[in-house]
């Protein structure tokens, strides 16, 4: 009898092995903001804004849903797609309502709690404050905080989680822009190959790859700076001589500020084409053929670019764009916590 | 028994007192005080849209919109302790007849000398994220794309320029737009007593804002609309608007 059982028992344990790895059944949503020792202190600490489950949720709720748009078209991930590393695939700028097109290019979202600030020229202070921007702005969502409040309070959905999420029974700005920021501050990644050559995994890089982080240390960290790959500042990189986009100068009026922007993260960086502030390169062979050969004078370019370019030789091109690979996170961009929770 | 009952009795009764007793101590005695602001044009009453005024540029003008932030109030006594009121934003709209008056609660009983207020928000809530009341982005004084309070909105029209719109912000470096007022009431004191609410009557002068320190010409000057130069200068303007009317105590 006992010997009859055992196929039966190896069976049962088949199916459920099997089971678990069926995408059927829910994976596990229970999220955390991940912060690697390796990583500096976070600008955005979430002491004012306490990190819990539900308002994750409700922030991951808003951040996919159309609503927030004056005509219900537009979401946040119509233009911030996770496959993208939360930027706009393949757009140098993105439909907003109306088939209105903005003027910059959509930035990637994540490790946002790292950032001094936010927009290309760095207009916004504050990761809570940011969604005002394209909810607010006529080509972009160009709705108003208090229609898009009305339109939620009208929906059992969102009073279900509010009252979960922060023991209200309405939805206010603040709790609008605060759930948002627990959403989006929960974006982390770095669970890169350079994430584990960072860690001293033994034989992360190969000699190619290695090569491209020598050459991007010695010519590109000092604006890309380790491990964020970004030192928040802003900077001319040598695009034009004549600004259509005055850029940093918006912000601050400051004449020193002309055709400055915000020096990006280049982590997920293959992913989040096309680059720079107007999406002029398709290619990251574009981007480095510019440090490389394209650096044009102007009153405000960087004093660390050279006129004319690093003048890369095509082995030194190549061995960057390999290293420039090593920085996608695909756990990040297929992370189910992250994307649409309608698909769930 | 009896006496252990009798005891008790006794025990519960004083607790019970001296339990009231302490309830009634640490109960703040919630001294108040008022703070009007009365709109005007040099010697009359601010009338929106419909009145014409004439500024010190000779140029006639009404006025459509009339907003701003006080912020960080503080009362000064004769005997020179300052009572700070907590968490003290407030926006006033000069239209809105509930918002021009404003009730400070748990002041201390004493007399006052002089008021003294931000216009404007400090550089610390203008970075602080979201934030509800007075300072809640739904209240039209806000900039989302350079982030930080709009401190001041004056709009209106001109018969030489056309309308006019001044909006002032900006919360740090050398444009920082907020400025702190100090009134002093001539000699006159403000006395927070308990059963009284005394009153801060403040004239608040347009005629002013054209003319001091600087004069405004509104064909010069049509709009300000960011922070920076233009708004540090307009904010000299309006730190000189806020005068001593007189107290009812």
């Amino acid at each position: 009898m006992k010997r009859n059982l055992f196929p039966l028992f190896i069976f049962s344990l088949v199916f459920f092995v099997s089971c678990k790895k069926d995408p059927a059944i829910p994976v596990d949503q229970t999220i955390e903001v991940e912060q690697p020792s390796y990583f500096p202190s976070p600008v955005y600490t979430f002491d004012n804004n306490t990190f819990t489950q539900d308002g994750f949720e409700l922030g991951r709720m808003l951040f996919y849903d159309p609503v927030l748009s004056l005509d219900s078209t537009v979401s946040c991930a119509t233009c911030h797609q996770q496959f993208a590393a939360f930027s706009n695939f393949d757009h140098p700028t993105s439909h907003g309502i109306n088939s209105l097109f903005g003027k910059r290019n959509t930035p990637a979202l994540y490790n946002l709690i790292w950032k001094t600030n936010f927009m290309w020229d760095g207009g916004v202070n504050n990761l809570e404050i940011q969604p005002i921007n394209p909810i607010t702005n006529p080509i972009e969502m160009g709705e108003t905080l208090e229609n898009v409040l009305m339109k939620l309070n009208r929906q059992k959905k969102y009073i279900d989680k509010v009252k979960l999420a922060f023991g209200v029974d309405s939805i206010d700005s603040q709790k609008l822009l605060k759930s948002l920021a627990q959403f989006m501050g929960a974006m982390s990644s770095n669970n890169t190959r350079y994430d584990d050559y960072l860690q001293g995994k033994p034989d992360a890089f190969n000699s190619s790859e290695l090569s491209g982080l020598n050459i991007f240390k010695e010519k590109c960290a000092s604006c890309h700076a380790e491990p964020l790959l970004t030192n928040n500042g802003f900077v001319n990189n040598g695009l034009d001589s004549i600004f259509s986009d005055s850029g940093r100068q918006k912000i601050t009026q400051l004449a020193e500020d002309a055709g400055k922007f915000k020096i990006p993260s280049l982590r997920n960086i293959a992913v989040t084409l096309p680059y720079m502030h107007d999406g002029r390169f398709n290619t990251l062979e574009e981007v480095v053929d510019h440090y490389s050969n394209g650096i044009v004078s102007s009153t405000t370019v960087d004093s660390t670019l050279p006129i004319g370019g690093f003048q890369f030789s095509v082995q030194q091109k190549t061995d960057l764009i390999i290293f420039l690979n090593t920085l996608t996170d695909d756990d990040f961009l297929h992370d189910a916590r992250f994307s649409d929770p309608a698909f769930q | 028994m009896k006496v252990l009952q009798y005891i008790s009795i006794v025990v519960l009764t004083v607790v019970i007192f001296s339990a009231c007793k302490k309830d009634e101590q640490i109960a703040p005695v919630p001294g108040m005080a008022k703070i009007e602001f009365n709109h005007v044009v040099g010697a009359s009453d601010l009338t929106f849209n419909s009145v014409v005024y004439t500024n010190s540029s000779a140029e006639t003008f009404t006025i459509s919109k009339l907003r701003y932030y006080v912020s960080n109030i503080q009362f000064t006594k004769d005997d020179n302790t300052v009572f700070v009121e907590p968490e003290s934003y407030h926006l006033i709209d000069a239209k809105d007849e509930n918002t021009d008056e404003l009730t400070i609660s748990n002041v201390p009983d004493g007399n006052y000398t002089s008021i003294t207020f931000m216009i404007g928000v400090d550089s610390t809530r203008n970075v602080s994220g979201a934030q509800t009341g007075a300072l809640d982005p739904l209240n039209d004084m806000f900039w989302d794309w350079n982030s930080g309070y709009i401190f001041f909105k004056m709009e209106g029209d001109c018969d030489q320029a056309g309308s006019f719109i001044y909006h002032v912000g900006g919360y740090s470096g050398k444009y920082a737009a907020q400025r702190m007022v100090t009134v002093l009431f001539n000699g006159n004191k403000l006395t927070v007593a308990e059963g009284k609410i005394p009153q801060l009557l403040l004239h608040v002068d347009v005629a002013s804002f054209f003319s001091t320190p600087n004069t405004i010409s509104i064909v010069d000057l049509t709009n300000s609309g960011s922070a920076g130069a233009t708004s540090s200068m307009l904010a000299d303007q309006y730190a000189g608007m806020f005068a001593f009317d007189k107290i009812q105590n």
